[in-house]
């Protein structure tokens, strides 16, 4: 299993190599460019603060995620390698993870003082699918997503959309947590084929 | 040793941060050693990076003019080898983990979590040199960009605000404060809060260990002989933090450091005599909770 070569290049056929301006403008602010970085900002911060938005549910704290995120991006943006990857997505996936990093350390702090610890903080189902898809504003994101099972939907949606993890996620469907993980893949990779093209 | 089957099957989980920090570890020494893992990740991401364009929202306009400010003050780390020369297995970390700069805590130190696998020098920021040689330029880049973001760049008074912070930037008294100002502004580790001000403006806080900035843009300017003064409540006591701009060139944008502000304290700014008050004599126009870390 391990014991593969770790050479970067030893990878297959990968992702079409499209180069989106984002890219571009990255790779120019790794330069030390600040017009390239505050085009990138143009481009690409409502991606970044929806997400944070998303995920902490409080416009205060996304607008300082937001603020950390691309401060970040743009002090390490030299580490950003088009070969893998796009500028959105390595931005897209500091943020989703800052912001869940940031919810994840209140709750725990809010944990600790609640005794008991009672996932307490989990909220309705229904509720919470309503809510993403009241602030689902990509036409086909929202059709991609109506085109998979509901498990596997509603999977993606409290995990990336909510920032739950995959065993509250289990508990709140009421499905074995290796049925989580499972749905999330198929979920991810019927996404692919549905979004990919766009 | 981690069951890799086990470990394979949370590879989306990781994807989406739905794993807790044990799987986000073992999943993460799995890729180590998992070339066809590592695109699988990279396809998730781009997948992800389009569910994100389904919930985009623009953060409002202010924000880029603050964060413009930090980028002016913030250097860049940079590598300190030459790009050909890039070892592979410094390749093979360096995209598929953008998080890695941004580990479970603050972030003051990022290049701290992954230096186990890597001994070598990894373009660990050099903090201070860089930007301390390129300060006359970062200081009055970043005087313009706080003036022209948070405020209106119109008004005669303004633009003696601006003129001062420049001439101050060639003093050299001033510059260490005007460095410290920066120095808060480019931590990522501050803590910020901001609020809008009862007559106008808005006011915004950064808070850390070393200092803290406060930052306005848009307070409506004073009478002559009135100044704004800046507060910390801290429970019962009230500690006067220094005094703001005075008079009518009080308005629009201003900042000041303040030392002594400790996190979970109440900043607040009130209009006072130009001599200051020992302790507030008007209702503030502004209190900021800063948040407790």
């Amino acid at each position: 299993m391990s014991g593969h070569g770790r050479d970067p290049r030893d990878r297959g056929p990968g992702r079409v190599a499209r180069k989106d301006r984002a890219d571009t403008l990255l790779e120019r602010a790794a330069a030390g460019d600040h017009d390239a970085f505050s085009s990138l900002y143009d481009l690409v911060a409502p991606d970044v603060h929806g997400i944070a938005r998303s995920v902490l549910r409080d416009e205060q704290h996304a607008q300082d995620v937001t603020q950390d995120v691309l401060l970040e991006a743009w002090r390490t943006a030299e580490r950003f390698d088009p070969e893998r990857g796009s500028a959105r997505a390595w931005l897209t996936t500091m943020a989703h993870r800052r912001a869940v990093d940031h919810v994840r350390s209140v709750q725990a702090a809010t944990d600790r003082d609640a005794a008991a610890g009672a996932r307490n903080a989990v909220p309705d189902h229904d509720m919470v699918i309503d809510e993403v898809e009241t602030h689902l504003q990509h036409e086909q994101v929202r059709r991609c997503l109506d085109g998979l099972t509901e498990i596997q939907r509603d999977a993606v949606l409290l995990a990336f959309y909510r920032g739950l993890t995959h065993r509250e996620i289990s508990a709140l469907l009421a499905v074995r947590m290796g049925t989580v993980k499972a749905r999330l893949r198929d979920a991810l990779i019927r996404l692919r084929d549905c979004l990919g093209a766009w | 040793m981690d069951e890799p089957a086990d470990t394979h099957a949370l590879l989306a989980a990781y994807a989406v941060n739905a794993v807790d920090a044990a799987e986000r570890a073992a999943v993460e020494r799995h890729l180590d050693g998992c070339p066809d893992c590592r695109d699988d990740l990279e396809e998730y991401r781009e997948t992800l990076s389009r569910l994100a364009h389904g919930i985009s929202a623009p953060p409002p306009a202010g924000l880029k003019d603050q964060l413009m400010a930090r980028v002016h003050a913030t250097p860049q780390e940079r590598r300190e080898h030459t790009p050909g020369e890039t070892p592979p297995e410094e390749a093979a970390d360096t995209p598929p983990r953008p998080e890695e700069p941004t580990p479970d805590g603050p972030t003051e130190t990022p290049p701290a979590s992954p230096p186990a696998r890597r001994p070598g020098p990894r373009g660990v920021p050099s903090p201070r040199r860089p930007w301390e040689t390129r300060l006359p330029w970062t200081v009055a880049a970043i005087s313009v960009v706080l003036a022209a973001g948070l405020g209106a760049l119109a008004s005669a008074e303004h633009r003696s605000a601006l003129d001062a912070s420049r001439r101050a930037a060639t003093a050299s008294g001033e510059s260490a404060t005007l460095r410290a100002l920066q120095d808060v502004l480019a931590n990522p580790a501050a803590a910020r809060v901001s609020g809008r001000a009862g007559g106008g403006g808005t006011v915004t806080a950064f808070v850390t260990t070393g200092g803290s900035a406060v930052l306005t843009s848009g307070l409506p300017g004073l009478p002559t002989g009135r100044t704004y003064q800046l507060w910390s409540v801290r429970g019962v006591q009230i500690s006067s933090l220094g005094l703001g701009p005075s008079g009518p060139a009080a308005a629009d944008s201003w900042n000041r450091l303040v030392g002594g502000v400790r996190p979970g304290d109440v900043l607040a700014i009130s209009v006072e005599p130009a001599a200051g008050s020992r302790q507030p004599t008007t209702t503030p126009i502004v209190t900021l909770r800063t948040p407790a870390l």
